[in-house]
């Protein structure tokens, strides 16, 4: 761990350096509401499609920040706990010739307190049932480095961009209460892209493969004191497991690849641009207990159609934006019927479970420029959810449909030469229809009735969000603005008896 | 470099579609039926049968228990079973002539993938006198394990003697995933247990004899356990029997409490007798041969020794796993034990228990179905003789 932190640390000092030199070489200064506006005027780099940025560049920019963040109260998922969080997050924009370069750093630290129900796994899906899960409340401590890049070639004969997206995560954590774990995940896509470019018009094509893997070993502190845990399945049905003892569950380990690929169609007129993009990806992850005998636990099987439609209407004082999106995620779980002769066989394989999931949104943001960036600025956002999950034999359901609306608007003063942004935002979710129905074995359980039972209530519940914030920049020279930010939002569920409360604070630089 | 990328993503993306093609062909779960036959082929012709037979299919790793009655020729069809691995059980019970017959049948880990029909043949057998009422086996906090113990209890009307009696456990001694072919003279392995352990209540045959509602305790160590851990649950310095093998500061002999002598060791056990903590198959029996151990048998490919016993001569067995995710590892043959029980977790200062039926003249009758998944329950904590077990008149605990 020491030296992955030193190769990090190192390519954020290089990342700076070169966001630096590159700072050197513009003029004004980079307050934060300039880089907000950048990365909204920009549609290819909101898109799948790293090489349409040579299209439509991305305006140099770099940013620096530390953050701390903290999350309190009831209204949550269970395993998610009271978190707080440290974040080291840089990035920048830049072009090389006549292509681009942008790329992002975080390290992330994340204490939780009172999670619950999350024994083994760093990342927890709502489509990957095949985890493990205890009873018992404990903390969990997190640290995750992750990096991105994307990069365009110029305009090959004045009609060809290449590019390629690029991600590299690693994660490592431990549950700090019996039964404990300590776990590693990484994760590495790459999105390969290419943009043909004529008159207006730009057509593009991406694909993209992901390759990801997980290992949780479990452990107990205290090894005279097995502990109950579940090995999860879907909607409340479970295996009955220990960790410890020579019969404890082994070290879980997850394998996962996905493939897709997208289509993107571009026009870039003088005030209006307009990028439509639609794909497909196919995804399985396997889950697997012991290295040296690897025992199926499950599969999933992830089918996903997405859209996207971008429409920016810029003029020398204002931006307005509309953007559309959506997608279709329908995922199979798969579970096995083994037998260990030498190694485990594999004597059946059934799709056992279903979840399905739809999700559209739609978004406004309005931006009136002005010398600090935008003078201001006010958005609203519209998201429908369904949910429609069913575990087949014994038939269980879980459904529901939520509608979440949000308005928020930004006021950007510049006092001398110091930008204060004021923001306040609010937020409503309505759940449109609820049914949680469990037709397995054990109806009175501790998964059903405290696990899948509450966090189905915090889904399905009505609530009403309120936040604000300030964000204040000081120039430092050239084009570097120190700044420093202070966020809260306050939840509020219409019928629990329960709120959460989310803070951050972030000091940081744009240059 | 790039082309170690380009290499490295190359592979990935191989292991990728072998990663695919193993999910070929997956199709979703669909509901299966299967059909039972019950024969009675080894039962005498002069046992009763009874009117029908409750067929159970049992699937632990789906929690799922399917009960079903046959018709009075022994056949019922079973519908809405998940593909899956099954403890098909047959039993039923008849009274005839002051004698209650139990039948039981059982097929062990049987998969069902598909619609078919099955073939049981059940066997008939009258309630056992004497049964292992509770057993503590997975010692206290602290790995403290010398405070094992056994409780058999007489179930019948009639007095019993334990002289002779023995107590064994089966191979292997802990419930596992390799499975044992054991390589018998003539043949038919399914006929025998196969003990590591034995040990012998001394006794002319009428030294010790057990009421109708009386049990006997045998200790690893008779002594009174409270004092030496305090997290022991047990006192058992009133024991009438104890596994004594050798005299020592931490294993004293208690020359109040009767000292078994041990017939086999293949276990090797030293110092002590530590039945496992994670759950042994235990039996009791009178020995139908003297005991002989020059001799032994050994499972195909395995060195492990054990001497055979045959399940004929067993009075009572329980099989006792690890947890529920080791029911399917089974050592006991399903005539003796079709189930199986556990404490879920070592030393806990937990038991299992025997469940009262009835109650009959002041005295307890309990539940002896030839399958412990039904007929034990955990303990909080192990209790000596609880529920009033009566105590012999010649033992200890009686003075």
């Amino acid at each position: 761990m020491k030296t992955n932190m030193k190769r990090y640390f190192l390519i954020s000092v290089m990342a700076l350096g070169v966001a630096l030199s590159a700072a050197a070489q513009g003029s004004g200064t980079d307050y934060p509401a300039r880089v907000e506006l950048v990365k909204a005027q920009s549609a290819w780099f909101n898109s799948a499609n790293a090489a349409g940025m040579t299209i439509d560049p991305l305006a140099v920019y770099h940013d620096l920040s530390f953050g701390y963040g903290l999350g309190r109260g009831d209204f949550r998922l269970q395993p998610e706990g009271n978190t707080n969080t440290l974040d080291i997050f840089t990035s920048g924009a830049t072009s090389l010739g006549r292509g681009q370069v942008w790329g992002a750093f975080n390290y992330r630290n994340i204490s939780a307190k009172d999670t619950r129900f999350n024994t083994m796994t760093l990342n927890l899906e709502d489509d990957l049932p095949f985890v493990v899960s205890d009873a018992n409340v404990s903390p969990w401590k997190k640290q995750r480095y992750d990096m991105s890049m994307k990069a365009s070639t110029p305009l090959v004969g004045d009609l060809v961009a290449f590019g390629i997206s690029a991600n590299y995560f690693t994660e490592s954590g431990a549950k700090q209460v019996d039964p404990r774990c300590t776990d590693y995940e990484y994760g590495i896509t790459a999105e390969p892209s290419v943009a043909f470019h004529f008159g207006g018009h730009t057509i593009g094509l991406s694909g993209i493969y992901r390759n990801g893997g997980v290992r949780e070993v479990p452990v107990n502190s205290n090894s005279q004191q097995d502990q109950v845990a579940y090995i999860l399945r879907g909607l409340g049905n479970y295996t009955d497991a220990v960790v410890g003892s020579l019969s404890g569950i082994g070290t879980f380990y997850y394998k996962r690849n996905l493939y897709g690929g997208s289509l993107q169609y571009g026009f870039g007129g003088r005030d209006l641009k307009l990028l439509a993009e639609g794909g497909y990806s196919y995804q399985l992850v396997d889950a697997f207990q012991t290295p040296t005998k690897p025992q199926r636990m499950g599969s999933t099987i992830q089918q996903k159609i997405f859209g996207k439609a971008q429409i920016l209407a810029e003029s020398e004082t204002v931006l307005s934006k509309v953007t559309v999106e959506g997608f279709h995620r329908t995922t199979e779980g798969v579970e096995f019927l083994q037998e260990l002769g030498v190694e485990w066989q594999t004597i059946g394989k059934y799709i056992r479970s279903n979840y399905d999931l739809w999700h559209l949104a739609l978004g406004y943001d309005f931006f009136r420029k002005g010398e600090a960036g935008y003078n201001w600025m006010a958005g609203a956002r519209a998201a429908y959810d369904e949910h429609n999950d069913k575990y087949i034999l014994p038939a269980s359901e879980m459904n529901y449909k939520n509608l979440t609306g949000e308005l928020y608007a930004k006021k950007n003063w510049l006092i001398g030469e110091v930008s204060v942004l004021a923001q306040i935002r609010g937020a409503f979710r309505k759940n449109l229809e609820a049914n949680y129905q469990y037709g397995g074995a054990e109806p009175n359980s501790v998964v059903v009735k405290e696990f899948y039972q509450k966090d189905f209530e915090y889904n399905t519940a009505g609530c009403w969000k309120a936040g604000a914030g300030v964000n204040v920049a000081f120039p430092l020279g050239g084009r570097t603005a120190m700044f420093c930010a202070l966020e809260g939002d306050y939840l509020k569920p219409l019928n629990l008896d329960s709120k959460r409360l989310l803070g951050t604070l972030t000091i940081g630089f744009t240059f | 470099m790039k082309k170690y990328i380009i290499l490295a993503l190359s592979m990935l993306t191989v292991l990728g579609c072998t990663q695919f093609e193993e999910l070929k062909g997956v199709s979703e779960v669909k509901p299966l039926t299967t059909g039972i036959t019950v024969t009675t082929n080894t039962v005498d012709a002069s046992v009763p049968r009874p009117d029908s037979y409750t067929v159970r299919f049992i699937n632990y790793d789906e929690k799922l228990d399917i009960s079903a009655k046959t018709d009075a020729t022994g056949k019922v069809s079973v519908p809405n079973l998940i593909p899956g691995r099954y403890n098909v059980t047959v039993s039923a019970e008849v009274a005839q002539g002051g004698f209650t017959y139990y039948y039981s049948g059982t097929l062990t880990n049987k998969v069902i993938t598909s619609d078919t029909s099955l073939s049981i043949d059940a066997a008939a057998s009258k309630a056992g006198a004497l049964v292992f009422k509770e057993i503590y086996y997975n010692g206290a906090s602290g790995y403290y394990f010398k405070d094992q113990f056994y409780e058999i209890y007489n179930n019948s009307d009639e007095v019993q003697y334990v002289d002779g009696l023995c107590i064994g456990t089966l191979m292997p001694a802990t419930a596992s995933t390799t499975i044992y072919n054991w390589i018998v003279e003539d043949g038919h392995p399914e006929n025998y247990v196969y003990l590591g352990a034995v040990w012998q209540i001394p006794g002319s045959g009428s030294d010790y004899p057990v009421k109708p509602g009386e049990s006997i305790i045998i200790a690893q160590g008779a002594q009174n356990h409270k004092l030496i851990k305090d997290t022991s649950p047990v006192d058992l310095s009133k024991a009438e029997f104890e596994t004594f093998i050798v005299n020592q500061t931490v294993n004293p002999d208690n020359p109040e409490s009767v000292n078994m002598t041990l017939k086999i060791d293949f276990n090797v056990f030293g110092t002590q007798w530590l039945s496992s903590v994670f759950g042994c198959a235990y039996v009791i029996f009178f020995p139908d041969r003297e005991f002989d151990n020059s001799t032994w048998v050994q499972p195909d490919g395995y060195t492990t020794k054990a001497k055979e016993f045959p399940i004929d001569c067993i009075i009572d067995g329980v099989e006792l796993v690890n947890n529920a995710t080791k029911i399917n590892q089974k050592r006991m043959p399903t005539t003796i034990d079709a189930g199986a029980t556990f404490t879920g977790a070592t030393y806990t200062g937990k038991s299992v228990c025997r469940k009262i039926r009835s109650t009959k003249d002041g005295r307890n009758l309990y539940m002896d179905t030839n399958n412990s998944s039904d007929d034990f329950q955990v303990t909080d904590v192990a209790v000596v003789r609880r529920d009033g077990a009566g105590v012999p008149s010649w033992s200890p605990a009686a003075k």
